[in-house]
This record gives C-alpha cells, sequence and structure tokens, in this order.
C-alpha cells in the first residue's frame, strides 16, 4: 500500500513529473488527431478506388458472349451483381488537344450496380447543378439592378455560363463578378437577398434543399419571381437526373453516327479549355479476314459527343433550351482526366466493338462478403479465366498507402518516446534525491520490490494519466476536427482544409478502438518500461544502510 | 549464550571491502539481548556501533556469524522474511530523524503500518491504524502538530515523531542509534526520558547506542565496544522492578 501512497505523494510534490505528463499527452493526441484523420482519408479513398473498380473481375480466356457468360457470373453464389466490361486504350483528339484516354464499354444499367460510376456521375451532375444555379444567379441579381452595373455583371456571368471554370478563371472573371456582385448587394434589398442565396446555393449539400431555397426566395420576391422559379426548376430537374443516374448511366439511345461518352469532370474542362465543340476518338482494332491490309492493326475513328440531357420543353430566358453536359467525378484526378465510358451496344452499333463481345465481366460481392473471398467461387465457374479482386490490382498503391500511416504513426510515436526520456531523465534523478528516504522505507520494513514498484508506480501513473488525458484531447479534437476547421477558417481567413481539392465536403476522420489500443498500450509500455524501469531497478538496488548513512 | 535473550549476535564479524583489500570492522562480536532491558552500545566513534545495530536489527547482513531472534537465524533468512521482521518486530530510530519529507507527522508515524499492509487489508485496518497514530503522537506530547510536515518541526520534535514512528507496529525491539547525537542537552534530556518512560511503562526492549557515559549508566547494561569487539558489558544503574 505505501507504494502507491509514496507514490502518489512524489507525483504531487514534484512539479516535474507534470511535464512527462504533458509530453504523454501530446504525443497521444497527436496519434489519435492524425491517425484518425489518415484513416478517414484512406477509407474515403479506397471506397472510390473500389467503386471505380469493382469488387473482383473476371477475364475469361479467348472469344467469349456476353450473353452466355453473364449468366454463369451471376449464378455465383455471393455475387450481388454482375456487368460486361469492354476495356480498350485510345487517343481523345480535340483541336489542339490529344487526350490518352482509358476506355469502358459498359451496360448502362448494369455498371451502376457493380461500382460506382453512377454514384460518381450523380455527384458530377450535382457539382454542375450547383454551378449552373449560381450563375444563373449571378444573371437574376444583373436584372434586378440599375442598367450600367447590370449589364457588367450580365455579361461576366452569361461568360460565366458559357465557358468552364478554368477559362473563367483565367479571364479573371470569378473575381470581377465577385465585386460588381457585392457592389449590386449595397444597391438594395432584392439584389442583396439574391446574392445571399446564391451563397446559400453553393454551400447546400442537397439539391432538392437548394432548389426549395430559391423557390421561397421566389415567393418572397415578385418582381424575379419568374427568373427565380426557372432557376429552382432547373435545379429540381438537375437532382431528377442526378437520381436517375444513380441507377442508370445517362447515355441517350442514338445519336446519329456521334457516339455520346461520358467523361470525367477534369477531361470535360480540358476539352472546354481547348474551345473544343466536339472531339474524335481514335482507337485502333485488328483488321478483319476480308480486309486488304498487312497491317496488324487497323485505325478507327469515331467522332464523340459529351453525354448531355436537353429539356426541350424548358426554354432559357434567352430563348435557348435548357441542357446540362454531363460528366462523372469520382474525386480521383487520373480516373477524371483519363477515362471515359460509352454504351457497349452503341460501341458495337458503330463499329467499335463486336456485338455482345467484352473483355472482362465485373463483378459485385453480397453485403458483408470480402471480395477477395469470392474469388475462389469465381475461379471455379470460369476455369482458366483470370480473377482479380480490387485490392488485387491495386495492392502497390493500397500497400504504399498503409505504410505511409505506419511511418507516420512510428514518427509521431517519438513523442511519446521523448516523453519516456523525459521521465526516464526525471526518476533517475528523484531515486538520487530520495536515496535517504528509501533507505528509511527499507528499514521500516519494505523490499526491494516495494520500493521498486514506487517507481515503476509513477511511470505507470504518469503514462496513464497522460494516455488518458491525450485520449479525451485526441478524441475532443477527431470528433470535431471540422468544427475546429471552420474556426480556423473564419478567424484567420486561412483554408487548412481545400474541399475542391480533395472533393469532399468536410474532413474524414475515424476513431478506430483498436488504433485507440494501438496506441495506449504502446505507450503505457513505454512510460513503463523505458521511463520506469531503470530507476525502479537502480532503487531496489541500493543498499538500504549506504541509503541511510546518504547525506 | 543465554536462553533468556530475545536477540542475540553470535561471533558476528563484518569486513568492508575497500579498494583491493578488506577492513575489518565487526571481529567477532557476541552479544546478547534481554527482553525488557535497555541494552546500552558505547565504544569510541568508528569503532563499529552502528554497523552491529544494523546488523542486529538486519538492515545489513554480517559477513559471518549468527543474529538470532527469538532461536530464528535471521542473517540466513530470506528476503522477504527479514522485511518482514523489520516491519513487524524492530523499530528503528536514527540520530538524524530520517522521516520522509513530504508526509505529515502523523504520516509518518502511520508509514511502517502502511508498508506492512496490503491495499485491500489497509482499507480494513486503516480507522485502527490511525487511532494508534494519534495516540502515539499524543504520547510523545506532538498531540497538535499531527498535520504538520516535518520541516515545520524543531529537532527534538522530529525525534518525536520518528520515535513515535518506530513504536508504530509494537516493536519487540527498539534500536537507537545515538538518538541524541543532534540535540542539545536539554532535549536530548527529555527525548532519554521518553524512551526510558517507554522501558518502565510497557517494558519495551532497546538497544541504544551513544557516546554519553552518563546516559550509558542510566541503561540496564552497558556493553563497551573496543577494536572491532565487545570487550566488557556491565550492569547499569536500572534494574527491572
Ligand atoms: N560502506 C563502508 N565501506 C567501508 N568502510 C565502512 C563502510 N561503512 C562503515 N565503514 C567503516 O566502518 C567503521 C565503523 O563504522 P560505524 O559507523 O559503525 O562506526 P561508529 O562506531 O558508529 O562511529 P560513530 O560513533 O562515529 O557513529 C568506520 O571506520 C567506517 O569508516
Ligand atoms: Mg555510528
Amino acid at each position: 500500500m505505501h507504494v502507491l501512497a509514496v507514490a502518489l505523494r512524489y507525483l504531487r510534490a514534484r512539479r516535474l513529473t507534470w511535464l512527462s505528463v504533458a509530453g504523454v499527452t501530446v504525443g497521444v493526441a497527436a496519434l489519435i488527431v492524425i491517425l484518425s484523420i489518415m484513416e478517414g482519408f484512406q477509407r474515403d479513398l479506397r471506397e472510390r478506388i473500389r467503386g471505380a473498380l469493382a469488387d473482383v473481375v473476371v477475364r475469361p480466356r479467348g472469344d467469349r458472349r456476353v450473353s452466355v457468360e453473364l449468366p454463369r457470373a451471376e449464378a455465383v453464389a455471393g455475387v450481388a451483381a454482375a456487368s460486361p466490361r469492354l476495356s480498350t486504350v485510345g487517343l481523345l483528339v480535340a483541336q489542339d488537344a490529344y487526350l490518352p484516354v482509358s476506355l469502358d464499354a459498359v451496360d448502362p444499367e448494369r455498371e451502376p450496380r457493380v461500382g460506382k460510376f453512377g454514384e460518381f456521375t450523380a455527384r458530377g451532375v450535382t457539382g454542375a447543378a450547383r454551378e449552373w444555379a449560381r450563375w444563373r444567379l449571378a444573371l437574376a441579381v444583373g436584372g434586378s439592378v440599375e442598367k450600367s452595373l447590370g449589364r457588367e455583371i450580365e455579361d461576366l456571368a452569361s461568360g460565366g455560363v458559357l465557358s468552364g471554370p478554368e477559362r473563367r478563371e483565367r479571364l479573371g472573371a470569378e473575381a470581377r463578378l465577385q465585386a460588381a456582385l457585392e457592389r449590386a448587394a449595397a444597391c438594395g434589398p432584392t439584389p442583396a437577398t439574391l446574392v445571399r442565396l446564391r451563397e446559400a446555393v453553393a454551400a447546400a449539400s442537397d439539391l432538392r434543399e437548394a432548389a426549395g431555397a430559391v423557390r421561397a426566395a421566389a415567393v418572397a420576391l415578385p418582381e424575379v419571381a419568374q427568373d427565380l422559379e426557372w432557376i429552382a426548376g432547373g435545379v429540381e430537374a438537375r437532382a431528377a437526373l442526378a437520381e436517375e443516374c444513380r441507377t442508370r448511366l445517362p447515355f441517350p439511345t442514338s445519336s446519329g453516327d456521334v457516339l455520346p461518352v461520358l467523361l470525367g469532370t477534369e477531361m470535360t474542362e480540358i476539352l472546354e479549355f481547348h474551345g473544343a465543340d466536339f472531339a474524335k476518338l481514335l482507337t485502333a482494332r485488328r483488321p478483319r479476314r476480308d480486309e486488304p491490309t498487312k497491317d496488324p492493326v487497323v485505325a478507327v475513328t469515331t467522332p464523340i459527343v459529351p453525354v448531355r440531357r436537353v429539356w426541350a420543353e424548358r426554354r432559357n430566358p434567352e430563348g435557348r433550351r435548357d441542357r446540362v453536359e454531363i460528366s462523372f467525378q469520382s474525386g480521383m484526378y487520373e480516373l477524371d482526366s483519363g477515362h471515359a465510358l460509352f454504351s457497349l451496344e452503341e460501341a458495337a452499333r458503330r463499329g467499335l466493338a463486336a456485338p455482345d463481345r467484352f473483355s472482362e465481366i465485373a463483378v459485385r460481392a453480397e453485403e458483408g462478403l470480402e471480395p477477395d473471398d469470392l474469388k475462389g467461387p469465381l475461379a471455379a465457374a470460369f476455369p482458366g479465366a483470370e480473377v482479380q479482386s480490387w485490392t488485387d490490382r491495386r495492392r502497390s498503391f493500397l500497400r504504399a498507402v498503409q505504410l505511409e500511416k505506419a511511418f507516420l504513426a512510428v514518427v509521431l510515436f517519438m513523442i511519446v518516446v521523448a516523453a519516456g526520456f523525459n521521465m526516464l531523465g526525471t526518476f533517475l534523478m528523484m531515486v538520487a534525491q530520495k536515496t535517504r528516504d528509501i533507505g528509511v522505507l527499507r528499514a521500516l520494513g519494505a523490499g526491494r520490490l516495494g520500493v521498486a514498484g514506487i517507481f515503476a508506480g509513477l511511470s505507470l501513473v504518469i503514462g496513464l494519466a497522460g494516455g488518458l488525458l491525450g485520449t479525451a484531447l485526441g478524441l475532443l479534437v477527431a470528433w470535431n476536427v471540422n468544427g475546429i476547421e471552420g474556426l480556423v477558417r473564419t478567424t484567420t481567413g486561412l483554408t487548412p482544409f481545400p474541399r475542391e481539392l480533395y472533393y469532399m465536403d468536410r474532413i474524414p476522420s475515424v476513431v478506430e478502438p483498436g488504433t485507440l489500443a494501438g496506441i495506449l498500450v504502446p505507450t503505457l509500455l513505454v512510460s513503463v518500461l523505458l521511463g520506469g524501469l531503470l530507476p525502479a531497478l537502480r532503487a531496489s538496488r541500493l543498499d538500504p544502510v549506504e541509503a541511510l548513512r546518504y547525506e | 549464550m543465554s536462553n533468556s535473550a530475545v536477540l542475540a549476535a553470535e561471533v558476528v564479524t563484518k569486513d568492508y571491502r575497500v579498494g583491493a583489500g578488506t577492513l575489518p570492522v565487526l571481529r567477532g562480536v557476541s552479544l546478547d539481548v534481554r527482553p525488557g532491558e535497555v541494552l546500552a552500545v558505547v565504544g569510541r566513534s568508528g569503532v563499529g556501533k552502528s554497523t552491529l545495530l544494523h546488523i542486529l536489527g538486519i538492515l545489513d547482513a554480517p559477513t559471518s556469524g549468527r543474529v538470532l531472534y527469538k532461536g530464528e537465524d535471521l542473517a540466513a533468512a530470506s528476503p522477504s522474511r527479514r522485511a518482514e521482521v523489520r516491519n513487524r518486530e524492530f523499530g528503528f530510530v536514527f540520530q538524524f530523524y530520517h522521516l520522509l519529507p513530504e508526509f505529515t507527522a502523523l504520516e509518518n508515524v502511520l508509514m511502517p503500518a502502511l508498508v506492512g499492509a496490503g491495499p485491500l487489508a489497509w482499507l480494513s485496518r486503516r480507522r485502527a491504524a490511525r487511532d494508534r497514530a494519534g495516540d502515539l503522537l499524543r504520547q510523545v506530547g506532538l498531540e497538535g502538530r499531527a498535520r504538520h510536515r516535518p520541516s515545520q518541526l524543531s529537532g527534538g520534535e522530529q525525534q518525536r515523531v520518528a520515535i513515535a514512528r518506530a513504536l508504530m507496529n509494537e516493536p519487540a525491539i527498539l534500536f537507537c542509534d545515538e538518538p541524541t547525537g543532534n540535540l542539545d542537552s536539554a532535549t536530548a534530556k527529555e527525548i532519554m526520558a521518553l524512551l526510558f518512560e517507554l522501558n518502565a511503562g510497557r517494558r519495551q526492549t532497546c538497544v541504544l547506542v551513544t557516546h554519553d557515559e552518563t546516559v550509558a549508566r542510566e541503561c540496564h547494561r552497558v556493553a563497551r565496544m573496543v577494536d572491532g569487539r565487545v570487550a566488557e558489558v556491565v550492569a547499569g544503574r536500572l534494574r527491572t522492578g
């Protein structure tokens, strides 16, 4: 019992020990915060990669037909959905730009069931809708103020509607428009309300919610009600489109010769930047038997057009039909800037692919089933086929991310180790200072283990206190990281987390119990083994008689 | 050896290793302590009085020889048994008091009880132990100073606390190493009076190392050490009633 009493009393009497506690606290808190955020990012990234790749892919050898192979894949136990893909590569040519693309001919209805391209497309539509509403609302602001300012805003905004973000940025239109809008907001209550509405719509996470806000404003502002109603209708139409994209990729049924392709947002912007109204796709195929050529491949040029939705019945105030160009947004730059999807059927119709042929079947595992567990049954169903899970296909990358996290954990753990050394120094000094008292305790009947326990106990108490304080602090920060980021943003004007850069509307942060244990157990071990063991040994080795003579 | 001895040293030697050679300090000490007596140990400075006391109190191990406590050879006992005996059976009073500075007078007195008890035993024993520690402080005349730290007490007061602490677990033998060596003569008299009072009151057996011949003469017996041996044991003035 004296072990505890003496340890606690020494702890209370010495300010220095709080330094060690603070060291452990900082280390543990930093570990929890950083590892939770890393975990959040990692999960998000894995989700995206998995969504783009599909859980498992089967590549049968030889010439296979969708109509035969697909039912066979769907019959495998544990397969929730399967979809055929015809993968190839090509070159996208748009005026003076040559962009390499990976191409997937897919089934518009099956593909969203195995992967996340439906989701990615809905995200792209949502982003575009928000952007569209902002420019349209800018035009409404322009219409609500006096002539010259109004015309300036309209010029800037219509330029904005017509060209992509990258070009607008380059022209400086964004900044000039912002300044003009601020001047307009000072002109009266209506433009002020519209400017605020514009900001609300830009920040809204849900399109229906944004449309509701615009409709409410239409009721409150009769003079611009017509414009606002139209904008609200446009946002709602786009919300419906986004919903639709989740279950069916929005390929139109037929567009003559031109092949409608679904591009990523980044690719769309690059094309816009080059001012390309139409583009061509350059691919290669094997020559047919009857073709008079000795070359092993034949180049195929296909005119393409980005997939778009036109609302014929909705005429905009300028008298044109309301339309939107649809692109997907996965949040992974390589994919968004270098990948294109088109319908398997349409590709066959235009001679880009042989009908009913595919190169792989993408499969989604049933809920709760690990994709890797599906590899065996699929391999059995398709003898000789190549079967790969999504983790197989990105193994080295996923491993690198995991390794990065581990390294960061090791580096941050050095804070705890430093606190351990601090403890070691403090306690060694304490043993020296308390030599006589240790002798007294031995004379009073304390054993070697007892006096060792005092210093081991001290280190344990400090490790525990630092660990718990650090956990509390770390959890507080990890759980409120977005609030803290917001506070930093509003007070300093800095943007610690640029949302556009990560395609995330919040900082992901996932606190895993396993990670907590993985931090706390080594922390306690370091405290006791590094901070406490040597002082405890030294205390226990003191000869009581020597210690009593010690002054 | 007398059968009536509660503690006995049998041809105890103690050598200290100094550099390459050895320094013999005790060269065969035989001495017994009888129950209820105050045994004074006197001798020139450096003769080995403290060394002998530490060996008798099994704080230190002899180089050879036996230390018999109620017939048990403590020199050969296990470390845990020796710690237990120090805690339960022996009490120590040192020249420099040796109170623990972080603890109050009362807590210092409680310390032997605390050392001897596990956490659970302590919970059940705490009340009784506190009461006893308070009583002891009252007996040594310090009832008002229970909450004071050693730094807030004078030397004489600290030594009183140290005596109360030594008595906490009702030891069979009290070892005092020059308990008044650091005090002025008036205070020293009071401390000695307290020790003799304890002996008279509860027949506290006591081994007392002292320089003071007059004090030694007041005891039951006086062991005089010369040259690493007990040269003679003579009767003092004190008689057990
Ligand atoms: N650890 C040690 N190493 C070497 N010599 C020691 C050691 N401890 C004690 N001595 C020597 O042993 C001898 C006896 O010491 P001790 O303290 O027992 O004497 P003492 O009789 O108590 O003296 P005093 O009356 O001054 O307290 C001294 O000469 C001392 O120098
Ligand atoms: Mg001495």
